[in-house]
């Protein structure tokens, strides 16, 4: 466990285990995935078991929470996270052609991380609140509004 | 929370107590409202939605299972709206549901076609791609079919909520959950067959009767569990003359609607492949059949013509085979007949009551303030046990445990201590000290908390477990425990092995008592060890496992002239030399009467004939007392009235023995008892239970300090010796168990000839 949960990254997730009542242990698994996934990129059954045993939980109630949000990677993917909405407003505007656009020109699949590891095409699957800037995507937590193939291409080539 | 209320059902004014949830009181009112997720010994989930109602000023329907009972509350559960919104809800299960009854073993008994044959459409009207889940591999028990699974998560909540170590659980959401481990491993509980009763669907069945039988096919015979003292209510299930599976019969008192691994997967033992079905006579190396005609005349020969004679039963085998036993052994002369098998210490036989007993009802344990268990893994040993501590524990029940290794249980006992064997007799003898004393300082050490607890509690009951029955020191460490129980006003129990060790007593299978407890003078085992008789005689136990050294047991049947086994299984000619084996009838084929550990007389009958020429254990013990020209007595059902008015009889215990103690002081200490699939030769031939990891895993566990001082450190496997014999094992480091014991199960034909647990061993590199 201490070779996956290095003294720093213990340290985070008990932050988040100060949040809630001592014997609310269980509480933390969220914010403690969150951690493990910003400390290595995606999550894996060993990374999950240790979340378990640190927490002392039950395996299984680790895996549960890291198999239902879709926040959750569960298998390496590249360095930027894009996310294109085509949730209903989205769609109205056009995000699924905006989706098409962008998968050509980043030459993958949603779903798919770009060769050199630079950018993640994640599916997603649900709203992303921003309706009244439609059509949008999400970068690495930031919204980008009122999209247009230009103005995409344009936040996707700044990107490191 | 208690207030009662009225409410009305269905136009019928109803009784109920305000915060029950509307469908407990549905069904105790018998009206029936569709469900699937709901089970009453399992938490509330709510996420099948088949259980929806109208209630009267409610927005929209509401679901049975969650919602609770205020007063003046009007329920519909029949109206059309009630109805609509559970046909809705079951169009919506049927959906990916794949409507493969014809080959699904719970087609007939399944809950989802129960009830899609009421509430489901004859039209789908979905034509688009259906969901089809791979299925996981949860072990040898358990068969998975998950595209049939409709998500009620009953099985997650048994394994969290009663199993107590959650290995099953939903993971991901929406179109894409799935039930299941996450990470492929299979089943490890002792109790994992009741996720196959709990699946409403044919998502979870038994594995080994997967696709034996149709359920309407099946012959329902009510038995009792054959493996530990508790005695479970179980229903065998036969299909022309066969037994196809094993489920629970609701004994709320007993088992409630649960039922552990070992009664229900042991079933299998019956079919093996080594099943004796002829009587047997051995010449030189092979078995030779012969009819029952030359079998019972060599038996009846052997028993004439043998001096000493020591018989050796199972404590599973029932009141009537016991009796019958001691009865023809007695008779012919026998000065050692015995069913505590795994015992070492008989010193002070006499300070024993009547019978062994819990102490309790297995429904009052929860009713103690503090359980104390000393030498025991109720997981093992006695598993429905082991749950009903465990549901006592979370109500409020203190379980103080100390045991020789940490042991994997599935709650968090108050206290815990793991213990040398070699300081048990001098911390009962502390606790008793600390009660008398009364110490006034911080209450630090254990002995002195454990006799602060006991002193107040009202409700105290202490048990001891196989591992402090089968201590060298037992007839002291019971000594101990009885008087520190008197002192502190806390009721002594035992937990024998076997499922009739109280029958056993009482019909007179102990050296020293006869039936009823009639002092008799015999010879106890160890000394017949020591000076082996000329005739041994077993009964359904076996000489290779189910004793404490079976390496003097091979020696003294080496010495022994002659050796008669009344078996269920052939066993390798060359390793035990018995001369005669007659065959006898195992689990689900026997009849008779069990005792359990609350003193609960329990009457099986058979559920199926047994194969090839085998025959009843107790009606051949008649036909050879006959032969042997005694007068067996007491015909059929007056045998049971003697045996049931033979509990009348007081046993007045002796006084304790004063003795020395015998555990060696000095050097390694193996300690071990059987674990749960070796207890007896029926689960060592049940094989699916043998394929399991609880049945697989045998290795030694010891201290790494322990492994350090012998070079041995990051050693994965090492030599154990004993007795001149060495046997490879793989080791287990665990920092908690005592520096001066190692800790292997016994009763494992593996083990070979290793010798007695509580012995000091050798270890060293492999």
């Amino acid at each position: 466990m201490n070779d996956i949960l290095h003294s720093d990254l213990r340290g985070r997730i008990d932050t988040w285990l100060e949040r809630f009542p001592a014997e609310h242990r269980r509480s933390a698994v969220l914010g403690a995935l969150r951690e493990v996934q910003k400390e290595y990129g995606h999550l894996t059954p060993e990374r999950m078991d240790a979340v378990a045993e640190y927490l002392d939980l039950p395996v299984v109630q680790v895996y549960e929470v890291g198999s239902f949000y879709t926040g959750f990677e569960h298998q390496p993917v590249g360095r930027h996270t894009v996310a294109v909405c085509t949730n209903i407003s989205c769609w109205l505007r056009g995000g699924e052609e905006m989706l098409t656009h962008i998968e050509k020109s980043l030459g993958i699949r949603a779903g798919e991380s770009t060769r050199d590891g630079r950018i993640y095409l994640k599916c997603e699957e649900e709203c992303l609140a921003g309706c009244c800037g439609a059509p949008m995507m999400q970068v690495d937590h930031v919204y980008h509004e009122n999209l247009t193939p230009e103005k995409a291409d344009k936040v996707l080539r700044a990107l490191s | 929370m208690s207030d009662p209320i009225t409410i009305t059902l269905d136009g019928r004014t109803v009784e109920a107590t305000a915060g029950e949830m509307l469908i407990a009181v549905a069904d105790r009112e018998g009206i029936s409202i569709p469900r699937f997720c709901y089970h009453p010994k399992l938490s509330v989930a709510a996420n099948c939605r088949m259980c929806l109602v109208e209630v009267s000023g409610a927005r929209g329907p509401a679901p049975a299972c969650s919602t609770p009972v205020v007063d003046g509350m009007e329920v519909q559960t029949r109206s059309e709206p009630a109805r609509d919104a559970q046909r809705a809800t079951m169009e919506f299960l049927l959906i990916n549901h794949p409507l493969d009854c014809p080959i699904c073993d719970q087609g007939g008994e399944c809950e989802l076609q129960d009830l899609a044959l009421e509430y489901g459409s004859d039209i789908s009207r979905y034509s688009e791609a259906r969901r089809v889940v791979p299925d996981p591999d949860l072990g040898s028990l358990v068969s998975t079919d998950m595209t049939r699974c409709i998500h009620c998560t009953r099985c997650v909540r048994f394994t969290e909520e009663i199993a107590g170590d959650q290995e099953l659980g939903a993971f991901g959401r929406g179109e894409f959950m799935k039930i299941g481990t996450y990470v492929e491993r299979a089943m490890n509980s002792e109790l994992s067959g009741c996720v196959i009763d709990l699946c409403p669907v044919g998502a979870l069945n038994a594995r080994p009767s997967r696709m034996s039988a149709r359920a309407w096919e099946l012959n329902d015979h009510p038995g009792i569990g054959e493996h530990d003292g508790v005695g479970s209510h179980l229903s065998r299930h036969t299909l022309r003359g066969r037994q196809i599976r094993c489920v629970p019969r609701t004994e709320e008192t007993i088992n409630e609607s649960w039922l552990s691994d070992r009664d229900r997967f042991s079933y299998q033992a019956a079919s093996h492949p080594d099943r004796l079905c002829w009587p047997l006579v051995r010449h030189r190396d092979h078995w030779v059949r012969v009819s029952w005609e030359e079998g019972l005349a060599l038996a009846a020969e052997i028993l004439a013509e043998s001096g000493t004679k020591a018989g050796l039963i199972h404590p599973s085998s029932t009141v009537e085979e016991c009796f019958r036993f001691q009865q023809l052994l007695r008779r012919c002369g026998a000065e050692t007949v015995e069913h505590r098998t795994r015992m070492s210490d008989f010193r002070g036989g006499g300070q024993y009551p009547r019978w062994p007993t819990l102490g309790c009802d297995v429904d009052q344990i929860a009713e103690n303030d503090i359980v104390v268990l000393m030498g025991g893994f109720l997981r093992h040993d006695q598993p429905i046990l082991n749950h009903r501590l465990r549901q006592a524990m979370h109500s409020g029940t203190e379980v103080w445990i100390i045991n020789p290794a940490p042991f994997d249980w599935n709650f968090a006992p108050t206290e815990k201590v793991v213990l040398s064997p070699r300081q048990w007799l001098t911390l009962l003898q502390s606790v008793e000290r600390a009660h008398a004393l009364k110490p006034k300082e911080a209450y630090a050490r254990f002995s002195d908390r454990l006799a602060r607890r006991l002193g107040e509690a009202d409700n105290a009951l202490f048990w001891l477990g196989p591992l402090a029955l089968n201590h060298p020191d037992a007839s002291l460490l019971y000594a101990s425990a009885h008087n520190l129980c008197k002192r502190t006003g806390t009721r002594l129990g035992t937990l024998p092995e076997g499922a009739n060790a109280p029958g056993a007593w009482l019909a007179g299978c102990v050296a020293h008592r006869g039936p009823g407890g009639k002092a008799v003078d015999g010879v106890d085992l160890p000394s017949r060890l020591e000076e082996p008789p000329d005739l041994w005689v077993f009964y359904g136990m076996d000489p290779a496992c189910d004793v404490t050294d079976p390496a003097q047991m091979r020696e003294a049947l080496a010495a022994a002239r002659k050796t008669i086994g009344f078996q269920s299984f052939v066993p390798d000619p060359q390793h035990l030399p018995y001369d005669l084996l007659l065959p006898i009838l195992t689990v689900g084929e026997r009849g008779g009467h069990l005792i359990n550990l609350e003193g609960r007389w329990q009457s099986m009958t058979p559920a199926v004939s047994p194969p090839g020429e085998v025959r009843d254990g107790a009606e051949v013990l008649v036909e050879l007392l006959r032969m042997t020209g005694h007068n067996p007595g007491f015909a059929g059902v007056s045998l049971v009235a003697h045996c049931r008015g033979l509990e009348a009889r007081t046993v007045v215990p002796d006084k304790p023995p004063k003795d020395a103690r015998r555990l060696p002081e000095k050097g390694l200490l193996r300690v071990g008892s059987p674990s749960i699939y070796q207890q007896d030769p029926v689960t060592r031939h049940a094989h699916a239970l043998q394929q399991t990891a609880l049945a697989q895993d045998l290795a030694l566990r010891l201290h790494p300090e322990t492994l350090n001082e012998r070079g041995l450190k990051d050693a994965t496997h090492a030599c154990l010796s004993q007795n001149g014999s060495s046997l490879k094992l793989p080791l287990v480091v665990d920092a908690q168990i005592p520096r001066d014991c190692l800790y292997l199960p016994t009763g494992d034909v593996r083990l070979g000839l290793l010798g007695a647990a509580f012995s000091v061993v050798d270890l060293h590199d492999a």
